[in-house]
Parts: C-alpha cells; structure tokens; sequence
C-alpha cells in the first residue's frame, strides 16, 4: 500500500486511541472563567481552613535546620 | 544472543538477579530486550519521554564485566528500570512532562539515579508524566507533551497520574521496576489503576535532588514495581539521607521484613465506611475480599475513623502556593500558556495569589495534623483503605468529574487517607487487590513514619496468598 506523506505522517503520530474531544461533557470555559474558578476554589479552601481552631502556640509544619 | 520468553518481561528482580548470576543471559542482553520492548511499545501507551539505550547498554556491559570478575552488588544489579522524565541524566533532556520545559538539560544526574547506578542497575528510558507533575490542577488526562497516559488493561482508560509512564511500563512489563514521585496521590493512584505495587516512601526518607519540585514540604519519590518485595529491595537502593536536599531525615532503610513485627500483633485500622460505601460499587466484592485475606493473615482489625480536618483543603492549599511559587518565572513570563491544560494553566496563576498568612494557616492546621494522627497510631500500627475507590477513569471524561453513584456517604471513614497521609509524610504501599469492570484495583497501607518494613512485611505476606500482583494485560505488551 502506498501512502501520501500526509497519510504517512499521521499514521506516525496517531496515538493508540484516537484523540477524543475534551470539550465532550461541558462547553469550552474561557481563560478567564478558568482562572475565576481556581480563585474561587482557593477562596473556599481559606473558607474552610478558617474554621479551624489554631491554639495560638502551633507552629508551622516546616522546619528550618542551622547548618 | 539469549531468546527472551514473554515471561521474563514480567519477573520479580529476584528472579532476573538469579537468572543473570546463573548466567541464562547477560545484563546487556537483558538492557537491550527491554529497552526494545520499550521503545516499541512504550509509545502505544504514551509512557516513553525518552529512550537511553545507547547509555543502558554501556552500564549493562559495565555490568557483566564485573558479574565475570565475580564482583556482586546486590539485587539491582544489571536489573533495567525506567525513571519518572523529573529525574535528571545528566546531559539528556528532563522535560518534566511540560512542553516550556521541552529543551531543558541538566549537568548532574539526580541522587537516586546514581545510586542505583552505583549498584549496577541500568536505567532503559525516562518515562512520561503529568506536565509539572500536576501543579496546579489538570482537568484532562491529557495534560502532558506526550499525551494522555494509557493503560495497558484498557487504553480508553487513564494510566493514572502524575507517574504515568511509570505505572504504565511496569503493568506492560516495559520495565522490571520503575521511580515515580508523589505529592499528593502521583504514585498511589498510577500504581491502583494498572494494577502493580507502588510504595510512597516517608518524607525525607529518599533524597529528591535533581528532582523537579512541586512542592518542597510534600514532594517524595519512590518505586513501582511487580511486587513489595520488589518496592523494598529498590527502596533500599535510593533511601539515605543527601546533604543536597534540604528536606533529607538523613535516614538509612534496610529492607529485613523479617525482623518486623509478628503479623497478628498488628493492628490494623479500618473503615467499613470506605469498603461498603465510598468504594464504586463494582469494586466492593474485591475490596471486601482483600480485607478478609488481611484478617486471614492474622492481623487485628479495628474500626477507625480519621481525625477531623479538612485534610483536602490543606493540602491543595499548599500545594497550590508552593508549586505557584516554584513555577513563579513560568508564570510571570507568560510561558506558562504552552502548557497543554487550561485548568491546570489557571490553578498556577491563582496559586500566586495566597496571601502568606494563609499558607501559614494551612501550614499550622498540618502541624495539627500530623499531632493528632501521631495520637491515632497509638491504637493501631497500621491503616487499610482502597487506594482509589474504583477503577481508572476514562481518558474521554474530565478528571473534576463528580462522584457519580448516589450521595456521598454520610461517614467520612479513611476517605481523606490520601490528603492526611501526604501531609503528615506517612509512608502508603499499594497492592492490587481485584478487578472491577475488568480493571484493576488496589488496596492502600499506611503506617507511622519510617514504618516501611512494617507495610512490606504485611504486603510480602497478603502477596504470598494471593496473585493479583501477577496477573498480566492483554493486548499486545501484556499477552
């Protein structure tokens, strides 16, 4: 079978399964809608995280070791 | 030339170390059939960054003139293995998975890399990734310059992330073992999903230097492999403390399960919660069945719920903040845009923005933690949940996707084992435990700090009486 460059280079670079549309469940979001989202989720982590109990002694999990 | 029979492909290292000591083949011929299979193969799964054969074949023959002058180095020795491409080798590319970083090169090879070299192990191929190991958030399976990783039982399904190619070499028998890193998940979750045994070691046990970093307080590497014997022969290989990395316990680990604890003085910490309900249904049958081959073995099962904290919430806090901070220039520099997932693009622009107060909170609510779980495992040695509560996802849906079976379940269980583990720097060992939809699952241990021989010893013995870690793919690498 003789193929076309163009059929040959695909063959090459097609992946096992083909590739699928990522935008199959929902529409495309813009970026900026993106980045709205992850400020949002980080903005409801700090929610949650602020109803925690710190005791004011609890130190940061880090340590710094002189050396 | 030795003729290689499908099943060496998908031995132990024990078992290649035997057959190479009673010379059934040579280290170069052993190098050089695997680093075929990986390159032939390796790129139907999108699990090969980079092949180093011409290298792999130099260390293997390095190999077998010291076999000849009957030096032995140990169980490594002239085994292949493939390394997660955020390891550097030293004048070949380290892509970290991310196509901004497509051209990088280091001048120094990472710590584990040398030391397994120094024991004559013989890295075939740098394996693909999640790009920057998942920094950020991806929404897509896809989000890596190789592609989606696929799974060698089902290549609609997701290999798992961020050690894609890791987990997916080995199930395919592309490699005997291979290094992955895990932040939050990244060898837990490749390890479940293709069915072979991962170990996450405990923070600081394995030096990370020349490591990509993604977050500085959780990052740790460690092996996947056919077996946990196999995960404590190579853990002993790459643990020991390294002056070069900050986050070092200065710690040795010497792999003698022998010496652990008596099984049925174990107590082993459970939550039917995770096993009846939060586990997908299909899985519930194997998952059960795993835990009654624990109790079979001996161990003291105890009904345990984790503290409450929100354990997820931390740790995406975290490591959002750390991994935006690493990836500061890609941000600001706009490069960050060549990154092939959108969500993932805008969680580092975001992650920026924590104000340090909040990283602070989050870094003292861990402190909380990991006092607290302190306190939990003086009721029990050990903890016991799924390692995923079903079987790998579909490379066609998005991973963000909610819980589709019903409601969440009312009891949280050992739901958030994988959050509060990493956080407070426990060691896990996955063992594949059953099928669900024809795919693999996989249950998790957790123990204390430094408890790894603990974890072995108990992965040695439910590998013993069961053969899930041996069962094969189908298709073309796994046949």
């Amino acid at each position: 079978m003789k193929l076309t460059r163009r059929e040959a280079a695909a063959l090459l670079g097609a992946p096992a399964v083909p590739a699928l549309p990522q935008a199959s469940a929902a529409p495309a979001e813009t970026p900026e809608q993106l980045l709205a989202a992850a400020r949002n989720r980080l903005r409801r982590n700090l929610e949650t995280l602020a109803k925690t109990r710190l005791p004011i002694a609890t130190e940061p999990a880090f340590q710094f070791r002189a050396s | 030339m030795a003729g290689f029979d499908e099943a060496v492909f998908f031995a132990t290292i024990g078992e290649l170390n035997a057959r190479l000591r009673a010379r059934e083949f040579s280290a170069e011929e052993l190098a050089r059939a695997f680093t075929d299979r990986l390159e032939k193969f390796g790129p139907r799964y999108n699990a090969l960054a980079l092949s180093l054969r011409d290298s792999a074949l130099r260390q293997a023959r390095k190999v077998d003139e010291e076999l000849k002058r009957g030096r032995r180095r140990g169980a490594l020795q002239g085994i292949p293995y493939g390394a997660k491409d955020l390891l550097s080798v030293a004048g070949r590319p380290t892509a970290w998975g991310a196509r901004p970083f497509a051209g990088q090169v280091f001048d120094y090879d990472a710590t584990v890399l040398r030391k397994l070299e120094r024991q004559g192990a013989v890295l075939i191929g740098k394996l693909a990734m999640v790009e920057l190991a998942g920094g950020g958030g991806y929404r897509w399976a896809a989000a890596s310059m190789t592609g989606p990783g696929l799974n060698p039982w089902d290549p609609t399904r997701w290999s798992g992330g961020s050690s894609s190619g890791s987990g997916a070499a080995v199930a395919a028998g592309l490699v005997p073992f291979a290094l992955g890193s895990e932040t939050w998940g990244s060898i837990v979750t490749p390890a479940a999903y293709c069915g072979v045994t991962g170990l996450r070691p405990t923070y600081g046990l394995v030096s990370r230097h020349g490591a990509m970093a993604l977050s500085w307080t959780m990052d740790k590497i460690g092996p996947l492999a056919r077996s946990a014997e196999d995960c404590g022969l190579v853990l002993q290989g790459i643990a020991g403390g390294d002056s070069q990395d900050p986050g070092s316990a200065g710690k040795s680990f010497y792999y003698a399960p022998q010496f652990a604890r008596p099984l049925k003085e174990l107590r082993l910490g459970f939550a039917p919660a995770d096993f009846e309900q939060w586990a997908e249904p299909a899985a519930r049958p194997d998952f059960l069945k795993a835990l009654e081959t624990l109790r079979g073995l001996g161990l003291r099962m105890k009904e345990t719920v984790l503290p409450e904290f929100p354990y997820g919430a931390v740790a995406g806090l975290i490591i959002d903040t750390e991994g935006s901070a690493v990836f500061e220039e890609l941000i600001s520099s706009g490069k960050v845009e060549e990154l092939a997932d959108q969500k993932q693009i805008a969680g580092l622009k975001a992650g920026l923005e924590v104000p340090a107060k909040d990283y602070l909170r989050a870094m003292r609510i861990r402190r909380l933690i990991q006092q607290e779980l302190r306190k939990l495992f003086m009721d029990v040695d050990l903890l016991v949940s799924p390692a995923r509560f079903g079987p790998a996802s579909k490379i066609s849906e998005p991973l963000d996707r909610a819980r589709s079976e019903g409601p969440r379940p009312a009891q949280r269980g050992l739901s958030d084992l994988g959050a509060a583990g990493n956080l407070a720097g426990l060691p896990a060992l996955v063992l594949p435990c059953g099928f669900a939809d024809s795919l693999p699952i996989a249950i998790q241990l957790v123990g204390r700090p430094f408890s790894e021989n603990t974890l072995l010893a108990v992965g040695r013995e439910f590998q013993r009486v069961t053969d899930w870690h041996r069962r094969r793919p189908p298709g073309p690498a796994g046949s």
